[in-house]
């Protein structure tokens, strides 16, 4: 048997069992949704792939607590969601912190700052937008894109399947207007249905 | 079914979500209703622009390296040390059989030879004894000369 034909329950008690190169399997299923996630959330490439190593380092250490009650995946992604917002949170408190120790002539000129004739890239925008959206739209919208069901996305995030419906309604309509350029000219709105 | 339906179930249609039983209904639907047509093309178009650009990154060997330092950092568990119980008594009885083979060859002195040595030892000290404090006996005499020359 191969770990990419165990499931995830097999190789998870593979691990409590003390077999710890099972945790390769579980590695590599769940390395591609974590990393997309990550990236969706945190948007440098660079972090999301140390965010993703991280969690599966934190996943591991947490591993004998994970009661098998939810899906695997589903446990992940809420320490997924966890250390990427705790990262963020970090990163606004480091900004700030430079921030406020620069001079104000200084501190206009890396507000203002462009490169110049450098015109970001399509992805880059996309990226951006999504970058901007508060933390439990762009988590809704991030599992969205993983391609999990609204039910999975509820217990992940610990919500209900109502608010993350709500919440992905929402984010969505504000990413039609901010993403406006980017899309085709008469679908850059949500329709108004009469 | 009214059509106002149809239209509040597009995004659950989108995402999959919308139950088996209702689909074939509500993509007839979107095939006469311009409005969800467009819709459901926008939501398909933001969908195609936001999908993460995954690089082809494999993080399976460093993470399995951290793992690595983690285990070997780890103190051993209670399982672990009740595991090696047996080396306990296996430890003791191997001593006991070098022992043994010692003795029986001629490398430590056997327990006759040292029961000897020590009931010798003990008489010698009776004799020092009763000497310097007294009833010492004929053949004593020469044993406390001995004991104070030095020898």
């Amino acid at each position: 048997m191969t770990y990419s034909e165990s499931d995830d329950e097999e190789l998870t008690k593979a691990v409590l069992d003390g077999d710890h190169e099972a945790f390769a399997g579980l590695v590599a299923r769940h390395q591609r949704k974590v990393l997309g996630f990550c990236l969706s959330m945190l948007v440098n490439p660079q972090t999301a792939e140390d965010a993703a190593q991280e969690i599966f380092t934190k996943a591991f250490t947490a591993l004998p607590q994970f009661r098998g009650g939810a899906a695997f995946s589903t446990w992940l992604y809420r320490i997924a969601y966890n250390h990427c917002c705790n990262i963020r949170a970090k990163d606004t408190r480091t900004r700030q912190e430079s921030l406020d120790s620069m001079a104000e002539s200084e501190r206009d000129k890396v507000l203002s700052a462009q490169v110049p004739g450098a015109e970001p890239a399509e992805t880059d925008l996309s990226a951006m937008a999504l970058g901007e959206l508060p933390a439990e739209y762009r988590a809704v919208l991030a599992l969205r894109l993983e391609g999990e069901s609204y039910a999975a996305i509820a217990a992940a995030l610990g919500t209900s399947v109502d608010s993350v419906k709500a919440r992905l309604r929402r984010a969505r309509a504000i990413l039609r207007i901010r993403l406006r350029h980017l899309l085709p000219e008469d679908l850059s709105k949500p329709t108004e249905h009469k | 079914m009214k059509q106002g339906h149809y239209c509040s179930q597009l995004e659950a249609f989108h995402d999959g979500e919308l139950p088996q039983a209702e689909r074939p209904a509500m993509a007839e639907h979107v095939k006469n209703c311009p409005a969800c047509r467009e819709e459901l093309a926008g939501l398909r178009a933001l969908e195609g622009i936001l999908r993460p650009q995954l690089s082809q990154a494999d993080i399976i060997e460093p993470v399995m390296s951290r793992v690595a330092e983690l285990v070997s950092a780890r103190p051993p568990s209670a399982l672990t040390i009740l595991a090696g119980w047996w080396k306990v008594p296996a430890l003791a009885l191997a001593s006991c059989a070098v022992y043994a083979l010692c003795v029986e060859t001629g490398l430590l002195p056997g327990a006759r030879s040292q029961l000897v040595s020590v009931l010798s030892a003990y008489n010698s000290s009776q004799k020092i004894s009763a000497m310097l404090y007294g009833g010492q006996k004929a053949g004593d005499e020469q044993l406390l000369a001995l004991l104070f020359e030095g020898d």
